[in-house]
């Protein structure tokens, strides 16, 4: 009960639902989240008895299915037959100021979040759909349709998918954009001991692409030396930074170099299973991994040695974070713990897990084949490897490309993206997600790399490269970020739950913002918040007011 | 910080059940309002159960005994104490002068302190004079006292509930902790959860079941035999600890030898647990570095009770498995002080500590202290005054604190009893079933009401402490047991409680370091040395008996007192809710019978369906001895087979339907196995149970 | 052995310890409103912040090890000044001021909190007095997980759950019918732990202070 002083453990969730979950686990039980998810599928909202079900399935108390039931965007939001999502991603806002959605609202007649008393039809907010090279989009049932027209075509139920461009690649030899080919799973199985892997990966200092920038290797080597009866990899596919897609285009374009990213680690850390979380607002996520593993448990790289299980998440931006996906993961509700323990001590139904971001782990097949100095020759006096970074639908030519740290943001826009579309300027670039700080136009020549980034209070993040043109009312958007900022804290810590709202409401209506006390706030996400939510949604908001106060309504 | 809420926040123990809570009771205008777990009570760590935190307001309830009550027809008058006080002497004087002293007997209570239940022996002996005292633990723990004494040679739990969190494994036999235990059921689920490797044996899938290893069902009556096929395993498989069977034990080759004609697969034949359970139970006990063993009244509520905590003894001696960190045996005592009461020397044949009233020595020291001659024979044990009382050798008793009329077995025979006796005092919080049969009624204190000590079931004395004043004219148990001594002609010289502890500890060499000031927030586990050294683990170096080695048992598996045939085709278990307690004299004065309103018979489905009975229907149930009504639950936690119900409803009386049959050693009555007759109610329901036609 | 130093003094502590507890057991006074030492801790209220030498910002005590050589100042104006803020925010959410006897109200005076510069939305009255001891006022609940915690690793009932995510979180009883149609064993350790009343004792609402 009480822990001793001197022997205090924290444990990152409640350690008696990991091991319930962990006693089912291995009667091959679904998770919580899995049966909740289907019942939704299937009759577009959840009773008691769908939750009573999850709970008899999971293993998982009643209460606590019902705390889950309650976190989910995809098991909030009531399902009519035909079920509309309008993504009102940071994008989606770039082009069209959400105008896009208040069109859908008022020509469908309904609320986000909404269900016509007939069944026929329901429209929900999501965030975001990844198609934000066309924004802006909409899915409807499982079509996802973006771009001019959109919205008529919708309330004309007559919605088409949307284009996809393939990735392309500044690099001479592409690495990220070519078709995996196992080659590093087998010059790994056949020459490398999982401590040479290691050591390769460690030498290459290859830094994580979600975000944080934390050196693969030292977390692989952390988990390798963390005591447990087993080890897991995670891959996390979540990738919910509005304006980020590029997961996405590797998760269904290139599945395969994915999974052999998996497999490199599994065998780096004596890991024997690996799962991916994969975003429900990527309907093709899962499938595509699926077949790959399917395809590759056939050519016998997966299977007995190291298998993998792609699970999809269900609506949550929080859950990107490590600690709240593997919540995700094992079915629990998506919200984020103090660290330490890192997953890396106490992860997957408590053992010693890596979680690496989905691009990471692309990065491993070409270092395990090649070896580290081919991969740091990637990017000459910059971090090492390349970089897949993503344009927004406001660049000439928007999409997903493969390009070398330390590049400059003038040439990623001008000369890779082809400058704005329709004669319009940059007025500023978030580059990295909704986290990341926004950088004027006059700052262009910063180079693409973590510490350049920062020193102008942005990162590098997800690759995600937002530009907002020269008619956007930055009032408006620092309104759009808190409100995402807002609706999406998992509301954990109280800086957060509490002060993003706050935040918001200062914007939410014509009202003056007085700076000195919006400005103590921020200092209270910043330096209080438990994740990088809360610490992290000040960033923009410190951009603005920097440089564009006149903008903001002070008061 | 003070909360201005309160006028006084006072630490005491809880007068539950044996887990031993310290609380704290929040005060206001000399009520209780709210009761919160002390953060530093060693057996409850700053948590509580629902009876413990929730149920105090049956304190203030309108229906306390506030004055004294004399027969008079068929009702009873308000006295005086002074009216009441003298007619209990007088009449308590001529019986003795006419018949004897032990035409006397008095019953202590397990739900008052120990300086109570020490003062009521001391009433009983030395004002008497007679050894005709008991207490209740008769009726519970009565085979656990008797065998553990055989075994390792003291009377009470080996080690501690802390032991729980250090052992590696645990068998819970025959008890239901989550319910009747709470707090210590909270903590083997606890433990489970972090790793503990748990078996459950009980024939209900209790709720510890569910987060346990292994669940074992036997049949009602047959725990010797799964016992003895653990120990066959053990024997048979080398999980034996043969340096400490050398070392320290005596008896192994005989108890082996029994054990080795009880095969898994005679076990299975025996109890109905599976060869391959016995077989796994033995291997989790067996293998584990620490392993303890915790037990209920499903274990000593059968005619070969005693038998079967022997067997447990055996187990534990066999591999070693005691006086260590994390390998301890638990008895789960029922009541409060139930350890305390026995410790107390409330037993016919035993003073303080289990010395034997026969021992010349130990007489003396009494004799001298009190002033008075004692006798050396043993006293009635409970059945026994009952028995007495029906054939006219028994006259006058005196009833502290149980309601015999609903709590013990063969209802009908103990009110029998009752109306038998010519003068019967009942000294009591409330009117009881017991006290219709009364002559004077004295009211008297509940626990939050009184100063003295409570010992639970780890052995550890605690300090209790008084939070509100009894109410109108009630007094104290140990003030109202003082007077009447002394009108009887014996003055104790005590004036507090504290006053009987400082003679307790001079008279009784495992007491002899106990001080109140020693007592402090943590109490202290006897045995106490005199500089106050207590024992949170016993027998770690070597037993208390002479030789220092432990005493394996050779005792066959002897066929339960009842059992199932064509006319009486379901075995009845009678077990504890959660919500309530015991007699239900004070829960039932509380919410918790908001909690729990009506009590039902769990009856598995197949029976159910069988017998054409529908979830919530009342049904009669029938025994060899007595009829009652009662709802069914249907529920697939009970075996088919088996039915079960609690006894804490005055409405049903289920003990209506426990027969005779009782403990060979220590008389404690079989209410685990009664055989019984289930059938659909037709009729219109009777408002009262139907007496037996004994 | 760890040896760090704590507002000056050096001390040393059991590998394992948290800063809150090394703090606590050194004499310093820091306040906490998710931390129950009966549970484990939790790192959501982010009001035992303190500082430490060399970190880039004030880090909670109650989830941060100690390590070797640290320097921690538990009255760092900084981390002072973000835990104030904190429970500031707390209050704006409620619909009125705390009872003075709750830990809330002694946390909010400990940090000498005033007037909240940050008035917003406050959470509406939703009662459920259903069960016989226990009353559940859903506009009071701060989401600390106290009693969640309890009714988990405490008790083991596992009837209480945080609900709803940001603003809207909350904490139900199974399925959201109550105590008593939960697991609920009705042992009270949610509503001893409870820091703002939000759950208590039907008992105590009767008694005024």
């Amino acid at each position: 009960m009480t822990a001793a002083p001197g022997g205090a453990i924290i444990e990152p969730v409640s350690k008696n639902l990991v091991e319930l979950i962990r006693r089912h686990h291995a009667e091959e039980a679904p998770t919580a989240l899995e049966v909740l998810k289907e019942a939704m599928d299937a009759r577009g909202v959840i009773t008691d008895d769908d939750r009573r079900v999850a709970a008899e399935r999971s293993g998982l108390p009643e209460a606590a299915v019902y705390g889950v039931s309650t976190f989910y965007d995809d098991l909030l939001q009531p399902r009519g037959r035909r079920h509309i999502r309008v993504c009102t991603g940071t994008a989606c806002f770039a082009a069209t100021g959400d105008a896009h959605v208040d069109a859908l609202r008022d020509g469908l007649g309904l609320e986000l979040g909404e269900r016509s008393e007939d069944g026929a039809t329901s429209l929900a907010e999501t965030v975001c759909l990844g198609f934000c090279h066309a924004s802006p989009a909409v899915r409807d049932g499982d079509t996802i349709d973006a771009g001019p027209g959109v919205v008529e075509r919708i309330l004309a139920d007559a919605a088409r998918s949307a284009h996809e461009p393939p990735p392309r690649s500044v690099l001479g030899e592409p690495v990220l954009t070519v078709p995996g080919g196992w080659r590093g799973l087998a010059r790994a199985r056949a020459e490398l001991t999982p401590e040479a892997l290691l050591e390769a990966v460690e030498a290459a200092n290859v830094r994580g692409r979600g975000g944080a920038g934390f050196p693969a290797g030292t977390k692989w080597r952390f988990t390798a030396n963390a005591p447990g009866e087993e080890r897991f990899v995670v891959a996390n596919g979540d990738e919910g930074d509005p304006g980020s897609y590029i997961d996405k285009v590797l998760m269904e374009g290139n599945p395969a170099l994915l999974l052999e990213g998996m497999a490199l680690a599994g065998h780096a850390i004596g890991a024997r299973h690996g799962f991916v979380l994969t975003r429900s607002e990527y309907p093709l996520s899962k499938p595509a991994l699926e077949a790959a593993a399917a395809a590759a448990r056939a050519e016998g790289w997966l299977g007995d040695t190291f298998d993998v299980t792609v699970v999809e998440g269900a609506g949550s931006y929080v859950v990107g974070e490590e600690t709240a996906l593997l919540a995700c993961l094992q079915g629990l509700r998506g919200t984020v713990s103090a660290r330490p323990p890192f997953p890396a001590e106490r992860g997957v139904h408590g053992q010693p897990t890596v979680v690496n971001n989905v691009e990471t782990l692309c990065n491993i097949p070409f270092v395990a084949e090649r070896g580290a100095d081919a991969y740091r020759a990637l990017s000459p006096g910059a971090t090492p490897g390349s970089k897949l970074v993503c344009f927004n639908e406001r660049f000439a030519r928007p999409g997903v490309y493969e390009v070398r740290f330390g590049t400059t943001m003038r040439e990623l826009c001008e000369d890779v993206a082809g400058g704005l579309v329709d004669g319009r300027a940059i007025k500023a670039l978030q580059i990295g997600g909704p986290l990341g700080g926004i950088l004027p136009a006059d700052k262009l020549d910063t180079p693409f790399d973590f510490d350049e980034l920062a020193a102008e209070g942005c990162m590098v993040g997800h690759g995600g490269i937002v530009a907002f043109d020269d008619t956007t009312d930055m009032r408006a958007l620092a309104k759009h970020l808190l409100h995402f900022g807002a609706a999406e804290s998992c509301g954990k810590c109280f800086p957060c739950r509490i002060g993003l709202r706050r935040a918001h409401e200062l914007f939410a209506d014509g009202a003056p913002v007085p700076r000195e006390s919006l400005e103590a706030l921020l200092e209270t996400l910043e330096l209080g918040s438990l994740c990088a939510h809360g610490s992290g949604m000040p960033a923009p908001i410190r951009s603005l007011l920097a440089h564009w106060p006149e903008e903001l309504g002070l008061g | 910080m003070i909360d201005s809420r309160f006028d006084t926040t006072v630490t005491t123990t809880c007068g539950y059940c044996g887990v031993g809570c310290r609380l704290e009771a929040r005060v206001r205008d000399d009520a209780v309002v709210s009761i919160a777990p002390a953060l530093d009570g060693p057996a409850n760590e700053g948590h509580t159960c629902l009876k413990g935190r929730f149920a105090h307001r049956f304190s203030r309830h309108r229906e306390r005994l506030t004055t004294p009550l004399i027969r008079e027809g068929h009702g009873f008058r308000r006295a005086s104490w002074e009216e009441a006080v003298a007619l209990v002497a007088e009449r308590l004087g001529a019986i003795r002068a006419a018949d004897g002293p032990d035409a006397i007997a008095g019953l202590a209570s397990s739900r008052a302190t120990n300086e109570d239940c020490y003062a009521m022996q001391r009433l009983m002996r030395a004002a008497i004079g007679t050894n005709n005292i008991d207490n209740c633990s008769r009726v519970c723990h009565s085979p656990t006292s008797f065998s553990l004494r055989k075994a390792f040679g003291l009377s009470g739990a080996t080690g501690s509930f802390a032991d729980i969190d250090r052992a590696d494994a645990l068998i819970v036999l025959g008890a239901n902790p989550t319910e009747a235990h709470p707090v210590a059921g909270a903590r083997i689920k606890q433990a489970a959860l972090r790793g503990l490797r748990l078996v459950t044996i009980d024939p209900r899938r209790i709720e510890l079941a569910d987060y346990g290893v292994l669940h074992l069902s036997p049949r009602p009556g047959t725990n010797a035999a799964v016992l003895h096929g653990i120990a066959h395993v053990l024997v048979r498989d080398g999980l034996i600890d043969e340096a400490f069977l050398a070392e320290r034990t005596e008896g192994f080759g005989e108890a082996a030898a029994v054990s080795a004609g009880y095969t898994p697969e005679a076990v299975e034949e025996i109890s109905g647990v599976p060869a391959a359970d016995v077989e796994a139970a033995a291997r989790i006990y067996g293998e584990a570095r620490e392993a303890s063993i915790a037990w209920g009244l499903g274990v000593t509520e059968h005619r070969h009770g005693s038998d079967v905590v022997r067997l447990i003894c055996n187990i534990a001696l066999m591999t070693g498995k005691v006086g260590r960190p994390g390998s301890a045996l638990l008895p789960m005592r029922g009541q409060n002080n139930v350890q305390g009461s026995s410790d107390m020397g409330a037993l016919p044949d035993t003073f303080t500590a289990y010395r034997s009233v026969g021992d010349e020595a130990v007489a003396r020291s009494f004799e001298a202290a009190w002033g008075v001659e004692l006798p050396r024979e043993r006293g009635m044990k409970i059945p026994e005054m009952f028995d007495a009382a029906v054939e006219g050798r028994l006259k006058a008793m005196y009833i502290f604190g149980e309601d015999v009329a609903q709590t013990d077995p063969n209802t009908a025979h103990v009110v029998a009893a009752l109306e038998s006796l010519d003068f019967l005092v009942c000294q009591d919080i409330f009117e009881t079933e017991t006290t219709k049969y009364a002559d004077v009624i004295l009211p008297a204190s509940s626990f939050l009401e009184k100063s003295g000590t409570f010992t639970n079931a780890e052995r550890r004395i605690q300090l209790v402490a008084p939070a509100i004043t009894p109410p109108g004219e009630a007094r104290t148990d140990f003030d109202i047991l003082l007077t009447v001594s002394r009108a009887l002609g014996h003055d104790m010289g005590f004036e507090t409680p504290e006053d009987a502890m400082r003679e307790i500890a001079a008279l009784t060499p495992d007491f002899a370091g106990v001080t109140y000031e020693r007592l402090g927030r943590a109490g202290l586990q006897w045995p106490v040395a005199p500089d106050g050294t207590d024992a949170k683990i016993l027998y770690e170096r070597e037993f208390s008996l002479p030789g220092g080695r432990g005493r394996l048992a050779a005792l066959p598996y002897k066929e339960p007192g009842d059992a199932a045939d064509a006319d009486f085709p379901l075995i009845l278990v009678t077990g504890r809710r959660l919500q309530h307690y015991n007699a239900g004299t004070m829960t039932r004065r509380t919410a918790n019978l908001d909690l729990f309103a009506e009590d039902f018979l769990e009856i598995h489905p197949e029976d159910a369906e069988r017998l054409w009975i529908g979830d919530g229907e009342l049904v009669s149930v029938r025994s060899r001895v007595g009829r009652i009504e009662i709802p069914a639950k249907v529920t697939d936690r009970i075996e088919p087979g088996h039915v079960f119900t609690a006894f804490h409803f005055p409405e049903v009386r289920t003990n209506l339907l426990v027969g005779a049959s009782a403990d060979v050693h220590t008389s404690c009555p079989e209410y685990k196995v009664v055989a019984v007759d289930v059938r659909p109610m037709p009729e219109v329901p009777a408002e009262r149970p139907v007496l037996a036609q004994v | 052995m760890i040896e760090l130093t704590i507002d000056g003094v050096a001390t040393s502590v059991e590998p394992g310890t948290t800063v809150l507890d090394a703090a606590r057991a050194a004499g310093a006074a820091i306040p906490t409103l998710c931390f129950d030492g009966r549970q484990d801790p939790f790192g959501a209220c982010r009001v035992c912040l303190v500082g430490v030498e060399g970190a880039p910002g004030p880090v909670p005590s109650c989830t941060t090890p100690c390590r070797d050589g640290m320097v921690v100042d538990t009255r760092d104006p900084t981390a002072r000044r973000v835990a104030g803020a904190v429970v500031e925010l707390v209050l704006s959410e409620l619909p009125g001021p705390p009872a003075p006897h709750t830990e809330l109200a002694a946390v909010a005076r400990d940090l000498g909190v005033g007037e909240p510069r940050w008035p917003g939305a406050v959470h509406q009255p939703l009662h459920d007095d259903r069960h016989p001891y226990l009353s559940f006022h859903h506009e009071l609940c701060i989401s600390c997980g106290r009693c969640v915690r309890a009714c988990d690793e405490v008790q083991g009932a596992f009837a209480l759950t945080a609900t709803g995510r940001g603003f809207e979180a909350n904490v139900v009883a199974g399925l959201d019918a109550g105590f008593r149609e939960s697991t609920c064993v009705s042992c009270g350790a949610c509503a001893d732990t409870c820091p703002t009343d939000a759950i208590t004792e039907i008992s105590l609402l009767e008694v005024l202070p």
